[in-house]
């Protein structure tokens, strides 16, 4: 088989190969649990009322010239909890439980789209909900008839699950490429993150945990060992989608590399950690695994 | 249990397409640095840094003084003003006007007299002291002064 064949092949098995039904309804209950938690951690209705000068609409709602009157973006927040609740609900109803899923997360999804283009329309580009919505996004046109117990695995729960990883893959991907894109090798073989850490976010709160920061900072070889730990985390993150082997390693990584953000930058990006642990994971497996562990006995 | 996965249960091609396709947009941007949200550029902290930087800053202008505007001091909705403030030049005089007026309303709905808003560009330099980040002045320019007279 050419290189080409094999390439193919992979792609073909790592974007078809079956997964359980019970996979897939753990990542479509889990996004419409962080639907509903991104929107009580920080609800859009907040930005409201803002005066016009502030207002900066990304292309999807530039037909409007401030941000919608507060009553309007609460009934959002309103739908998305809603949606999330039905979810729940329908699911212990057999005759209810795939159309009304469907909708509740359709419903979901779209109104929480259009709820982040508000703090998106603010005059920078706003990237804290978009590993939530485009890891979530293929799980709308994914089988919503699955329950819990159902573990023969099926290629259209396999597609969704695996869209997810892909869509993942492609964000961390790009974000290590843009650097590289940027800046070249010298993002990680120069002083660059030495002086990020010293800035830290220059108009923010100072980080958590800035002595780490500095500390960091203050020995170049540490900067520049911490430099290719972003750089190659980002770029290598592709790897879980075609070897499932090294998702461990990569849930690790971001869980590293989010904290380290967060405690060092102020960088709040949990939700992209929460997103990865949800989508790498197979939680029923883990479950059943956890379940056939004997249980130790006392003597 | 079957282990197995049944013969004929692929997604539809209309499932199919129309994920590769928002699959291959993603891409797209992400690699060619397109700003169509929600498809984005993935520019996350993909610039150099180095020991200067420079921004505008806003600063409220009452009988006492100039005092540089606090985005903590004022509301929630305010928190990426600073941002708007960084493309000044490029803005238009009613999208200038009207980011003054925004920043004057805010001041005085916090209790502030504002008689102008001024806006420089500064160059800082990071001075680490101790744990601490300081930032010391190199150079300073007025760029405009804008939101006069209104009370």
């Amino acid at each position: 088989m050419s290189v080409l064949g094999a390439v193919r092949r992979r792609l073909h098995d790592s974007l078809f190969g079956p997964e359980t039904p019970a996979r897939l309804v753990v990542l479509q209950g889990g996004f419409m649990a962080f639907f509903a938690a991104r929107i009580l951690y920080e609800p859009a209705h907040r930005l409201t009322p803002q005066p016009s000068g502030l207002f900066r609409p990304v292309p999807m709602i530039q037909f409007l010239d401030r941000m919608p009157p507060k009553a309007i973006v609460v009934a959002g927040e309103v739908l998305v909890l809603l949606a999330t609740f039905t979810w729940f609900l329908v699911g212990r109803s057999p005759s209810w439980r795939a159309r009304g899923r469907r909708i509740a997360y359709v419903t979901a999804w779209v109104v929480f789209l259009l709820l982040a283009t508000l703090p998106a329309s603010r005059g920078k580009i706003w990237h804290r909900d978009l590993l939530l919505i485009w890891g979530s996004a293929p799980l709308l046109l994914a089988p919503t008839d699955g329950g819990i117990h159902h573990r023969a695995p099926t290629r259209r729960a396999g597609f969704a699950v695996n869209s997810s990883i892909a869509f993942l893959s492609v964000a961390y991907f790009c974000t290590g490429f843009q650097k590289l894109k940027a800046s070249g090798l010298e993002w990680i073989f120069s002083d660059n993150l030495q002086w990020a850490l010293y800035w830290g976010r220059v108009r923010g709160d100072p980080p958590p945990w800035r002595e780490l920061a500095f500390f960091i900072a203050d020995r170049p070889w540490l900067s520049q060992l911490s430099a290719a730990f972003i750089v190659a985390f980002e770029v290598g993150f592709f790897l879980v989608f075609f070897f499932p082997k090294t998702r461990r390693a990569f849930l690790i990584g971001a869980w590293m590399f989010h904290v380290g953000t967060y405690l060092m930058l102020g960088l709040d990006y949990w939700f992209y950690a929460f997103v990865v642990t949800l989508v790498l994971v197979d939680w029923p497996k883990l479950a059943d695994r956890i379940r056939r562990q004997p249980v130790p006995t006392t003597a | 249990m079957s282990q197995r996965a049944p013969v004929n249960d692929a997604p539809s091609r209309l499932t199919i397409g129309a994920v590769l396709l928002a699959l291959a947009l993603l891409f797209a941007a992400g690699v060619g640095t397109k700003e169509w949200w929600p498809f984005t550029g993935w520019r996350l902290y993909s610039n150099m840094k180095g020991p200067t930087s420079g921004s505008y800053f806003a600063y409220r202008v009452d009988p006492s003084g100039e005092h540089v505007v606090d985005y903590h001091d004022l509301p929630y909705s305010y928190g990426r003003a600073p941002y708007i403030l960084e493309k000044f030049p490029k803005l238009d005089a009613t999208e200038r006007d009207s980011l003054c007026e925004a920043l004057a309303y805010g001041e005085r709905q916090e209790g502030r007299p504002v008689t102008s808003i001024r806006i420089y560009w500064e160059k800082r330099r990071v001075v680490p002291v101790d744990g601490e980040r300081h930032t010391k002045l190199l150079e300073r320019e007025l760029h405009a002064t804008c939101a006069k007279g209104s009370v």
